[in-house]
């Protein structure tokens, strides 16, 4: 008879076990049944927000949590919560109940799936059944995931292969998690071939998105979009396929493309926050206001329960009622930031900014110039760093009210941090359109990216030429003046793993090409070229005998 | 869903009747699971036939449920790669639990690969083959999955009195199975549902002669 390996019982006297269920009858029988198995030690919980509240308190081993919580949150928005938040690690076991066969289009649509759910009614041997196998699976799949958490995928790469050799009942896991662990470790094309292994035995969705995001991380997008438009036709529900679908048509600089795309997306979850937004964002470049005010409103609305919600959001939507004309609803949307989030910091200093935009709009060039000092000052006291929406606007209020000079600079430092942001450059341009100064824009924007571009060429040729000292000293003084340009950060990183392995180890070099890599990592954790950087440095480390 | 505005939505009555519906039904599945590990000798029958009762239950209102959905949308497989063998073993967990002792309950398992398809599915459809064949089988059932042709088949055998006659006949005449009751509809539903590079899955009845037991046979591509 075939098994699955190791069915040695499960001691369930030593796992804590949280249950969140809103019904209480069903509350209590879970309890009880899992109290049969062994279970002595069980806390109950009735809402997400009661949850979140016990597992801050107190460690579990075991989550078992029902769908439909009755509250605003349901059991999938917990569980992500928790996740995002790192409020429970890997090793927790979390498995869903549900009563409705819907949630399986929820998990087939989320992000992030629990380790197991079972549809109610379901017996006691079940439960225990499914409860046994998903901590037998986590005991063998769990040292792989400490070791990628720690950045060790050289190992981790290595027991996914004894794992496989040892036809553990995992196999699909392992490979799965082996492809993530090779695109965490910059080797896209050994991430492909596995996803392309697992096609050959059946085109299941996770694998074609797989494959589909390598071919887009190696810039063949037109590959990319065909697998991916196959794929939502074949799995509608499949969400994250959208959402790869919408950056392949942006890297085509489809932007129409992509807002179709993210807008299907939207009306099958309109409750992921992180998608609205990317729509309202998309359509606000798209100029397709009225699709960007509906996307941002949204926002703030769903915002108001989560964990995610941001000061940001209100600038958002201020800012797109602004554009139409509707100060009293912008002026509106700042007030409610300013109730929501209280009057100090980040959130001070958005409304303000705001407030400076829309006063002024209205006429009112008193208010406009009191409301920009007001930012200018919370800006100072709370010693912010602006992103890069934030710059924007602000350099607006300081145009409007004639601080020409701060304007330029603070413009003139996002175009030099993101010359190769199309997105950007786009917000930059339209920003001295809209004050009637297009032609000015134009050539601070064009020297801000010329000049960048020009350093960067100067690096590589000097590279090229053999000169690697001076490309450093040039890339890594430009790092230095711009670290938020993460192609200037990366080259930098490059220059200087080019002299290592040219030149053999330097623990100076290397510290300094660790703290570009960390800095490229804290921007965009899954940038390409980051990965492929990543993977360079520990091949270097291990040529030359140097741990990782 | 609903028919303009009216004042009194029923669908959504109706949903939250449902959900109501399957918490009380979870909540008593436990229950009498949790009795039955407690009962005395002299009330176990009654426990049994009461446990017995609600996984059927169940089972009915599962289906209707979910063939009354497919009707607005079709039956979504979600496949991915499982060993039969757990799903087999799930299986006769629950024929174990439900016999007690008065029923032999055995397995075979000739396919030792990782095999797609929707564990969620498969799982109603054979569990209530399961519950019909311990509601005719005369002494034992065998539960079992094999690969045929290339497909994977999950079977239920039973030592009854076998499917009737005009069933098996009306089957083979009518390709869907119109009329042929919930549950073999809906297992119908499941099988055709799966689907891989071009192929479906389909359902097959069959008798042992002599009133030798009945085989459900689920095959999936």
């Amino acid at each position: 008879m075939a098994t699955t390996g190791d069915s040695s019982p499960i001691d369930f006297k030593e796992k804590r076990v949280l249950i969140v269920d809103d019904h209480p009858g069903m509350r209590t029988s879970i309890r009880i049944t899992l109290s049969n198995f062994g279970v002595v030690f069980s806390d109950v919980a009735q809402t997400a927000n009661d949850a979140i509240r016990r597992i801050g308190n107190k460690h579990y081993d075991i989550i078992i949590c029902d769908y439909n919580l009755g509250d605003a949150k349901d059991g999938q928005q917990l569980l992500e919560e928790l996740r995002h938040q790192k409020l429970i690690s890997l090793a927790t076991v979390f498995m869903m109940v549900t009563a409705e066969r819907a949630y399986e289009k929820v998990v087939a649509a989320a992000e992030l799936a629990p380790d197991d759910y079972l549809i109610k009614p379901f017996t006691a041997d079940i439960l225990r059944g499914r409860l046994e196998r998903i901590i037998r699976k986590k005991a063998v799949l769990s040292p792989i995931h400490r070791m990628a958490e720690q950045g060790q995928t050289a190992d981790a790469i290595l027991l996914c292969e004894e794992l496989l050799q040892a036809k553990t009942p995992y196999a699909i896991d392992v490979l799965r998690l082996k492809a993530e662990i090779h695109v965490m470790g910059g080797d896209f094309a050994a991430a492909e071939a596995i996803y392309e292994q697992v096609i050959a035995m059946r085109a299941i969705p996770w694998a074609r998105l797989g494959l589909a995001r390598m071919l887009h991380f190696q810039e063949r997008h037109e590959e990319a979009e065909v697998l991916l438009s196959g794929l939502v036709e074949d799995a509608p529900e499949f969400l994250s396929a959208y959402d790869l679908l919408a950056r392949v048509h942006e890297a085509q600089e489809q932007g129409e493309k992509a807002q179709a795309v993210l807008k299907e997306a939207v009306a099958l979850s309109p409750k992921t926050l992180k998608r609205q937004k990317a729509m309202g964002d998309l359509a606000y470049r798209n100029g397709d206001l009225t699709s960007a005010e509906e996307a941002f409103r949204t926002v703030v609305k769903q915002g108001r329960y989560s964990h995610l919600r941001d000061p940001g959001d209100y600038a958002n939507l201020a800012r797109v009622c602004m554009d139409q004309g509707k100060l009293g609803e912008a002026l509106g949307a700042t007030r409610e930031a300013s109730q929501s989030f209280g009057g100090s910091g980040k959130a001070a200093f958005t409304v303000a900014v705001m407030e400076s935009l829309i006063h002024n709009k209205a006429g009112d060039e008193k208010a406009s110039m009191a409301a920009l000092v007001s930012a200018l000052k919370a800006r100072k006291e709370a010693n912010l760093s602006l992103s890069e929406d934030q710059s924007l606007d602000l350099a607006n209020a300081c145009f409007i009210n004639g601080e020409d000079e701060l304007g330029r600079e603070l413009v003139s430092h996002v175009v030099r941090s993101n010359h190769d942001s199309n997105a950007l450059i786009g917000k930059a341009r339209r920003l001295f359109q809209s004050l009637g100064r297009a032609e000015e824009g134009e050539r601070l924007i064009d020297a801000g990216v010329k000049d960048i571009i020009r350093l960067n060429n100067e690096g590589v040729l000097k590279a090229r030429e053999g000169d690697l000292r001076g490309a450093i000293k040039l890339l890594s003084d430009a790092a230095s003046q711009l670290p938020d340009n993460l192609q200037i950060v990366l080259n930098a990183a490059h220059a200087l793993l080019t002299f290592i392995n040219k030149n053999g180890w330097d623990e100076v070099m290397a510290e300094q090409c660790r703290t570009y890599l960390g800095k490229a990592r804290s921007k965009d954790a899954a940038h390409p070229k980051l990965l492929q950087l990543v993977k360079l440095y520990d091949d270097a480390a291990q040529r030359f005998g140097v741990s990782a | 869903m609903s028919e303009g505005d009216k004042a009194f939505p029923l669908d959504v009555l109706a949903a939250t009747t449902f959900h109501e519906m399957k918490n009380l039904l979870g909540q008593l599945t436990l229950s009498l699971d949790q009795i039955a590990a407690e009962t005395t000798a002299e009330t176990q029958p009654h426990v049994d036939s009461a446990r017995f009762a609600g996984r059927r239950l169940n089972d009915r209102f599962v289906q209707l449920l979910t063939l009354y959905r497919a009707q607005e949308e079709p039956l979504h497989v979600n496949a991915d790669a499982y060993f039969p063998g757990d799903l087999v073993n799930e299986l006769v967990a629950e024929a174990t639990a439900l016999s007690r002792g008065q029923m032999a309950v055995t397995s075979r398992v000739e396919v030792s690969v990782l095999c797609f398809f929707d564990w969620y599915l498969v799982e109603l459809a054979m569990m209530n083959a399961v519950h019909n064949a311990l509601a005719h089988a005369r002494s034992s059932i065998c539960i079992g999955a094999e690969h045929v042709d290339g497909e994977l088949h999950f079977y239920v055998q039973d030592d009854g009195a076998g499917f009737p006659e005009p069933l098996l006949a009306h089957r083979k005449t009518q390709a869907q199975g119109l009329n042929t009751g919930l549950g073999l509809r809906f297992a119908q539903a499941i099988a055709q549902a799966h689907h891989d590079q071009g192929k479906r899955g389909s359902l097959h009845l069959a008798n042992g002669g002599n009133g030798s037991g009945a085989t459900f046979r689920l095959c999936l591509p």
